[in-house]
């Protein structure tokens, strides 16, 4: 298929490697973070690590809307699934994610309602055909996935639909960002940027980290060579001295974003004061809710939602691993607690989680061999 | 799984496989990143454009109805960067 096929050519990855080699100071050690869960998962479905030279690291970032919910929102997804009647739908990965104590698979098989969608608007389409019945969307994602579910809310409200509303837990990338180039653990020399997100917000809203935090940052795709090339393209801006944003991904990505997408989220959402990121702690203004108009999608103002907040399980370094601070086979837990059929933490939940990636893609053996 | 590029078979085994590929979902995760977490965007061609908005297929051939309300002018042949039902940007045209 045209804008895949081409990026997977193993001829050209090969050639893009040769380039990362003889562009990377021998001398220097690189450490650079892509920001976005997808990024971590070709990285490792297609083994790029071992393309790169020894002193050119890959450190894994927080992008995966998955391994980044707290637990406490988990909990209180089960206790509104477990509401008679009502219908609960969110997205696949979500039905695995542990909260304090079960997860929304197991409050499915106990008898909730609870239902896996693709899409919000699937969600919606279920709401008109149960009208008697109270439907509630269980939203998460970055920019990437927000629009839907405006776009999703908008079409609700245009249509009068009353049992339908959302569980908003959208969350926005440039406050984490922030909170780890502020942090004293991580010595980042640049990033991997998400080209996706780019594509609604633009690669405008990264320019603060060139300008603020003398850090390059290079918007990438997702198919291999995408990565690969904006290693190429990190490499020789940190060897050249040269500091910016660039753009690799411009088949999709402007400087500006998708002006009608960010119109509709600004219609719909307003930003939290603040939220709980798991492993992250609290970062102001780092998620979304429903703005004034659209309060009565809300479905934490609909029903009785417990709101508790539930400290994450003391074996588990999920925080650590989304932070980049130590590597997903360096958990205490990785591979004989925590495995994808009995996940402790997130980040072993979604395949866009460090630790599945690293798990699906058969590097348990050799990592923990070496450490 | 079907049409792996060339060198991603690698060190690939099945017990080091997660489960949830080879479930119900093995269609939407095999080839492209995840979308049941509606966090990845897949590569979409337009087969027609109809009430709700357009028929599309990916990479696997399966159609399913897309929302084109925040892309521009769409055509038959067309392809689009969806995301969890909803087209964000055209390829080859940026929004």
């Amino acid at each position: 298929m045209r804008y895949i096929d081409e990026f997977r050519d193993a001829q050209l990855g090969q050639a893009l490697a040769g380039e990362i080699l003889a562009a990377a100071d021998p001398g220097r050690h690189l450490k650079l973070m892509e920001i976005c869960g997808g990024h971590t998962h070709a990285i490792y479905k297609y083994s790029l690590g071992d393309l790169l030279p020894d002193n050119v690291e890959l450190v894994h970032g927080p992008g995966c809307p998955v391994c980044v919910i707290p637990m406490g929102r988990v909990d209180d997804g089960i206790a509104l699934a477990r509401t008679d009647g009502l219908i609960f739908t969110c997205f696949g990965d979500m039905l695995r994610v542990p909260g304090s104590e079960q997860t929304l698979l197991d409050a499915k098989a106990q008898g909730a309602d609870v239902r896996m969608v693709y899409s919000p608007l699937d969600a919606l389409r279920i709401a008109r055909e149960n009208p008697e019945r109270e439907v509630v969307f269980f939203a998460i994602g970055f920019e990437t996935t927000a629009p839907s579910t405006a776009l999703t809310l908008k079409r609700a409200k245009a249509e009068g639909v009353t049992n339908f509303s959302c569980v908003c837990n959208h969350v926005t990338i440039v406050p984490p960002m922030r909170a780890l180039l502020d942090s004293p653990e991580l010595e980042l020399d640049g990033f991997v940027g998400p080209g996706h997100v780019c594509t609604v917000v633009g690669t405008r809203l990264f320019e603060f980290i060139p300008a603020e935090y003398g850090r390059p940052i290079v918007i990438s795709g997702f198919e291999p060579l995408d990565v690969l090339q904006s290693i190429l393209m990190l490499v020789r801006q940190l060897g050249e001295r040269r500091c910016e944003v660039e753009n690799q991904y411009t088949r999709v990505v402007s400087r500006d974003g998708n002006p009608r997408a960010l119109e509709v989220m600004a219609e719909v959402f307003e930003l939290r004061p603040h939220f709980e990121w798991r492993g992250l702690g609290s970062i102001a203004h780092s998620a979304l809710r429903l703005s004034d108009a659209y309060r009565e999608f809300d479905a934490e103002l609909r029903f009785d939602v417990p709101g508790v907040s539930v400290a994450d399980p003391q074996a588990c370094q999920c925080g650590e691993v989304l932070k980049g601070v130590i590597k997903p086979w360096e958990c205490r837990v990785f591979g004989t607690a925590c495995t994808p059929e009995h996940a402790i933490g997130t980040c072993m939940v979604s395949p866009e989680g460090a630790c599945a990636a690293y798990y699906n893609y058969g590097r348990l053996a050799a990592p923990r061999a070496a450490v | 799984m079907s049409g792996r590029p060339a060198g991603a078979e690698g060190s690939l085994t099945d017990e080091h496989r997660n489960p949830a590929l080879h479930d119900e979902d093995d269609r939407a995760l095999a080839d492209e990143h995840c979308i049941t977490c509606g966090d990845a965007g897949i590569v979409m061609r337009v087969l027609e454009l109809d009430r709700d908005g357009a028929r599309c297929a990916g990479r696997d051939g399966v159609a399913q109805s897309v929302a084109i309300d925040l892309v521009g002018a769409v055509a038959v042949g067309d392809e689009l960067l969806v995301h969890a039902g909803v087209a964000i940007s055209a390829l080859g045209a940026p929004a």
